[in-house]
């Protein structure tokens, strides 16, 4: 036995022996329960996806059936937007879209032009130290919880607006949520875009400095094309965590659903609308309280075709340099 | 496909110079643009500092008391505040106005929070005073001063979080003696809580207590006032002798008021403030209280009476014309607290921001972020180890793989709110499959109780037994028939001649349910109340068949819905018996003695110590273990770490594959061709080699998840607790819903700014944590990060 020690030639085999008796008989039975374990935990994720629909799409079903009576005629082209008990409730979802869409522009208009540049710059001028201090930087700035934005937009940038450059806003706006969201949509522009610039081969750019190109021409007209399926993926991503966005509109741009271009006014956006009357209430089951599976479920469609599209995109026309 | 060439005939033309413009332009606006993102950065920082330093920094010792009080012109009604002159006196109410947010007004039990723009509870309170109009000025301008003769005072109800009954005790002493306001002057009558309404109000909350003692020839305490269904004024009554002076009795702890045992949940507690002479308002002005004035949380008024508290302008109340207000600012020197640390650490949220404190929103992100950990990790980097390094060979079964993966990366991008939906159907009310949460289907570890005060006051509780456990559904099931009959009558007017046999049928579904209810109550009032809400209701469907004139429909509807309310507080009430098994606050067995109204009480005090009048009033509460459990989850901590969870699972597991992937392949084929089984591989060889940066993705993901408010919002909306959770079922409130809600402050610019500095403050406390948890990652990637290849 073992216990004798005395040579490793003697001890090696027999404990290989005995290892695998106990394998033989064990570890398959291990194997399968782990597997299975895991596979049960992937399966999770699949779970809650199916949940999603499921929930949003059987609760958005009694909400069309519900003795209030709203069709989804009304729902899909109703201008108005006034679920409130006492008056006459109109159940039309574009008042809502238009908030939604109205500071998704706005933050697009800020994010898009700020976070291209921005990633261009990273990637094609920055010195390697520099940029090694300014990707964090603005990683730090995708870190922030969207409260703190919400609060900025409402301490620093409406009175900056109104009062510094003289623009006539409301207490709440459309055009500080916007700012504030594009401002968060920032490094998820930048980031992921430089990531797409990065990845263009260093031959490529070695080949247009060598035919005489300047460092404009390189990044512009060589990389930036190379790059551009990543781009707009991560420009697709932006767009859909703008329109997914809840704390900041919550709290900047007001709780008035109206269709308007102005963004000077008070709007309401789909997620703003849920937070509003959710809240934490499960008492209600009345046709404003199903109101908000169904603004969800377009809510939720809207975002998952924006994300189908992206993730698209950077699979279906990523240039490959092999 | 490969880029495009250059395009070199215009390269060609296009001089050398203007390239070398574009190529310098173009950089300008390169390091530019870069500026700016990361001015912006800079100048969201330093706003956020800058709002909190007067919280953190200089620390104030005294300060006007942010408690405003509004004087309600009550007893004098009809007078016009412009004729209100010198010497005349007005009594009325005093309010201490620290109402001003939103989203006070919770508790586990209470029944009366109404989020859907109806009356919160009273947390804020309420005395009753005359003042005497000193002196006005041209302007309209008054002083007031306490009057003589009814010698002020009062007695005030502020929202404190916990007054110990010691304190609380002592305060009232100080009141009653100089207190000579004798608001029932009947003192030999014989007041019963049983009989004034308002008093259980109060005492359905179970936080407020109140008795008379009728055998000492005055009436000491009385809990009564004006009552809406939800709002309630607490009077003090308290003796005066024939000089007008404070009897002496009063001083020595008649008054019975107080805190009763772990029932406060901080809403509000009562503390008697001492108008003596001394004090004296500075020059207001009168005016009427006119709509405007309403901002949510304000007083509405119906007829005259304080009918509660509006929350929103917008729900129209109306309000009567023959009160006026005053506001005047408390003059009492305070010391602001605010600005050391430790208290915003520490204290609990205040309604006044000033002194507003964090404690239990910390300890509540604290827990939600613990629990939320706990169930993503193991899951995350389970499915991550899956997709990973099981990767199938089987065709179909790698189509599926490629699915699940595409799926991963669609939930990710998924707005956190869905998630909120998600989380709020599903784990706060489990789809409604088990009943609703206040009221649950399974529960495990609690005892639920009626508090009572005793003859001497003692705490007693009569615990719930099984069967009036059930009252809560029967709560709700008249709760939905009111509903119902609301709803049928609004819609009646608004469809005539549409009240179809759907309808009737629904309203008798509804009818033989509270039949059955009826059969299991055990008093005979509430039973009589009870058919009286049947008749009504009855009465209601026929009208509802017939003739349509809105306001006798209405005024059906709401007579139903009284009538079922009264039921509601019948339901509520156990009845006692002689001999009946009840517990002492320490848990300690007691036999409870009943006395029936006209009997006299025992004199021994061990025997007084466990009596109660046949009549008396409870409030419900619970006592709760550590392992409390229920289905459904209801508002808890676990319902929300659980849909955070669902938020950062897809972050997670892409993050911990991606680590995965980094792991060189070599060294899984070196362990494989050891004879290792796969799940040898994983847990040898790739896990450890991996385990570094799945910890830094991890944490990323749990620093997202301490900031994320919205799906929080969503199924817990903003509660307002006094105390971090002791279990997993426990109400909380997390740090950015509390940065929230303090942004969600009034117009009122002076309390905005404060809030906002308040609101700034738990910012910085929020950042200071994500900071740590960003270092820690970075630290954890820095230490271990060794080239595997």
């Amino acid at each position: 036995m073992a216990t004798t020690a005395d040579t490793t030639t003697t001890r090696v085999p027999e404990a290989l022996e005995e290892k695998r008796l106990r394998k033989l008989s064990v570890v398959r039975a291990k194997e399968w329960i782990v597997k299975s374990g895991l596979v049960s935990c992937t399966l999770f994720s699949v779970l809650v996806t199916a949940a999603i629909v499921f929930l949003l799409f059987g609760q958005t079903v009694t909400f069309f059936n519900l003795e209030e009576g709203v069709t989804l005629r009304e729902f899909f082209t109703g201008l108005e937007w006034n679920p409130k008990l006492g008056s006459e409730k109109h159940f039309g979802i574009w008042p809502l879209i238009n908030g939604t869409f109205l500071v998704t522009l706005i933050a697009i208009l800020v994010a898009l032009p700020l976070g291209l540049i921005t990633a261009v710059f990273l990637s094609e001028y920055a010195p390697r130290k520099l940029r090694a201090v300014l990707k964090p930087i603005l990683e730090v700035l995708a870190g922030i919880p969207t409260v703190v934005y919400g609060f900025f937009a409402l301490t620093v940038i409406t009175p900056f607006l109104r009062d510094t450059m003289g623009i006539p806003l409301d207490f709440f706006n459309a055009l500080s949520a916007g700012i504030a969201v594009g401002i968060l949509c920032i490094p998820t522009v930048s980031s992921l875009s430089e990531d797409a610039l990065q990845a263009v081969p260093r031959h490529l750019r070695e080949a247009a400095y060598g035919l005489g190109g300047t460092k404009f021409d390189v990044a512009i007209k060589v990389v930036l094309p190379a790059a551009l399926s990543g781009i707009v993926s991560a420009f697709l991503l932006a767009i859909a965590r703008a329109i997914g966005e809840t704390m900041i509109v919550v709290m900047v741009a007001g709780a008035t659903p109206r269709i308007t271009a102005n963004p000077t006014q008070q709007i309401q956006t789909m997620t703003s609308y849920i937070t509003n009357t959710a809240k934490g209430d499960l008492s209600n089951f009345g046709v404003e309280y199903f109101s908000i599976y169904a603004v969800a479920l377009t809510l939720f469609v809207i975002t998952l075709v924006l994300t189908l599209i992206g993730n698209y995109i950077r699979l279906r026309f990523r240039e490959s340099y092999q | 496909m490969t880029p495009k060439t250059p395009d070199f005939s215009t390269m060609e033309i296009s001089s050398m110079g203007k390239r070398k413009m574009f190529d310098r332009g173009f950089l300008v606006i390169c390091v530019i643009t870069s500026l700016v993102s990361i001015a912006i950065l800079a100048v969201l920082l330093a706003s956020i500092f800058i709002n909190a330093m007067p919280t953190f920094g200089s620390h104030v010792d005294t300060f006007e008391s942010d408690h405003r009080w509004l004087v309600v012109q009550g007893q004098n009604e009809g007078n016009d505040p412009e004729s209100v002159d010198q010497g005349d006196i007005i009594q009325g109410l005093f309010i201490v106005e620290n109402f001003k947010r939103g989203g006070l007004g919770n508790s586990n039990d209470t029944e009366y929070l109404d989020r859907k723009g109806k009356a919160v509870g009273p947390q804020k309170l309420i005395g009753i005073c005359s003042m005497e109009v000193e002196s006005k000025d041209s302007e309209g301008y008054v002083n007031l001063v306490p009057a003589k003769g009814s010698n002020n005072v009062v007695e005030i109800a502020k929202q404190l979080d916990a007054v110990p009954d010691e304190d609380w005790t002592s305060d009232l002493q100080a009141v009653a003696s100089s207190a000579t306001m004798v608001m029932f002057e009947n003192e030999s009558a014989e007041f019963d809580l049983a009989t004034i309404k308002t008093s259980e109000t109060l005492y359905a909350d179970g936080k407020l207590a109140g008795t008379i003692e009728k055998d000492q020839g005055w009436s000491a305490v009385l809990v009564a006032g004006h009552e809406s269904e939800s709002f309630s004024v607490l009077k003090l009554a308290l003796p005066t002798d024939n000089t007008g002076k404070l009897s002496e009795m009063a001083r020595i702890g008649k008054v019975r008021v107080r805190k009763r045992a772990g029932e406060f949940q901080g809403l509000y507690s009562v503390l008697a403030h001492n108008l003596g002479p001394e004090v004296s308002f500075k020059p207001v002005k009168l005016r009427r209280f006119g709509e405007d004035d309403l901002c949510r949380g304000d007083l509405k008024f119906t007829d005259s009476k304080l009918a509660g508290l509006s929350r929103r302008k917008k729900n129209g109340f109306t309000l009567a014309d023959n009160f006026n207000m005053v506001y005047c600012p408390v003059p009492e020197s305070t010391t602001n607290t605010a600005g050391h640390i430790k208290h915003f650490l520490t204290e609990t949220n205040k309604s006044v921001p000033s002194e507003v404190g964090i404690g239990p929103a910390l300890t509540g992100t604290l827990w939600v972020c613990l629990g939320c950990a706990l169930f993503a990790l193991p899951l995350g980097i389970g499915t991550a180890v899956f997709l990973e390094e099981f990767k199938p060979t089987n065709r179909i079964l790698r189509f599926f793989h490629s699915v699940i993966q595409l799926n991963i990366t669609n939930l990710a991008g998924v707005p956190s709110i869905v998630y909120g939906i998600l989380g709020l159907t599903a784990f706060a009310g489990m789809f409604g499959l088990f009943g609703i949460a206040k009221d649950p289907f399974v529960e495990v570890g609690a005892n639920h109780y009626f508090q009572y005060l005793s003859e001497s006051n003692k705490s007693i509780l009569v615990p719930i037994t099984d069967k009036s456990r059930r009252d809560g559904r029967r709560v709700d099931l008249v709760r939905k028939s009111q509903k119902h009959i609301f709803r049928t009558s609004v819609q009646g007017i608004k469809i005539p001649l549409q009240i179809d046999d759907a309808a009737v049928a629904k309203h008798q579904h509804f009818r033989s349910e509270l039949v059955s209810v009826e059969g299991s109550l055990h008093n005979d009032d509430a039973i009589a109340a009870h058919q009286k809400a049947i008749e009504k209701m009855d009465a209601l469907i026929e009208q509802l068949g017939k003739a349509f004139d809105e306001d006798t429909l209405l005024d059906a509807a709401k007579q139903s819905e009284l009538a079922l309310r009264e039921l509601v507080n019948q339901i509520k009430r156990p009845t006692l018996v002689d001999g009946m098994e009840v517990f002492s606050a320490d848990n300690e067995p007691l036999k409870l003695n009943v006395v029936q109204p006209g009997e006299d009480l025992p004199t021994d005090k061990t025997e007084l110590a466990v009596t109660l009048r046949s009549t008396a009033v409870g409030g419900p509460m619970s006592k709760k273990a550590w392992y409390y459990f229920q289905l459904p989850f209801g508002r808890s901590v676990l319902a929300a770490s659980l849909t955070l969870m669902l938020v950062i699972l897809p972050v997670i597991i892409i993050a911990s594959q991606e680590a995965l992937r980094a792991v060189p392949p070599s060294l899984r084929e070196c362990a494989l061709g050891l004879g290792s089984t796969p799940w040898q591989v994983v847990r040898n060889v790739t896990l450890p080699a991996a385990i570094p940066s799945i910890m830094t993705g991890a944490i990323l993901a749990m620093s997202r998840a301490i900031g994320e408010a919205a799906p929080i919002l969503v199924i817990c909306g903003i509660l307002f607790v006094t105390s971090g959770p002791t279990h997993l079922m426990d109400i909380f409130s997390i740090l950015p819903i509390q940065i929230y809600d303090m942004t969600q402050l009034p117009k009122d610019q002076e309390l905005m700014i404060n809030a906002h500095n308040v609101a700034a403050a738990g910012i910085v406390v929020l950042l200071a944590i994500l900071l740590t948890f960003n270092a820690v990652a970075i630290t954890i990637r820095q230490w271990t990060q060794k080239p595997l290849s």
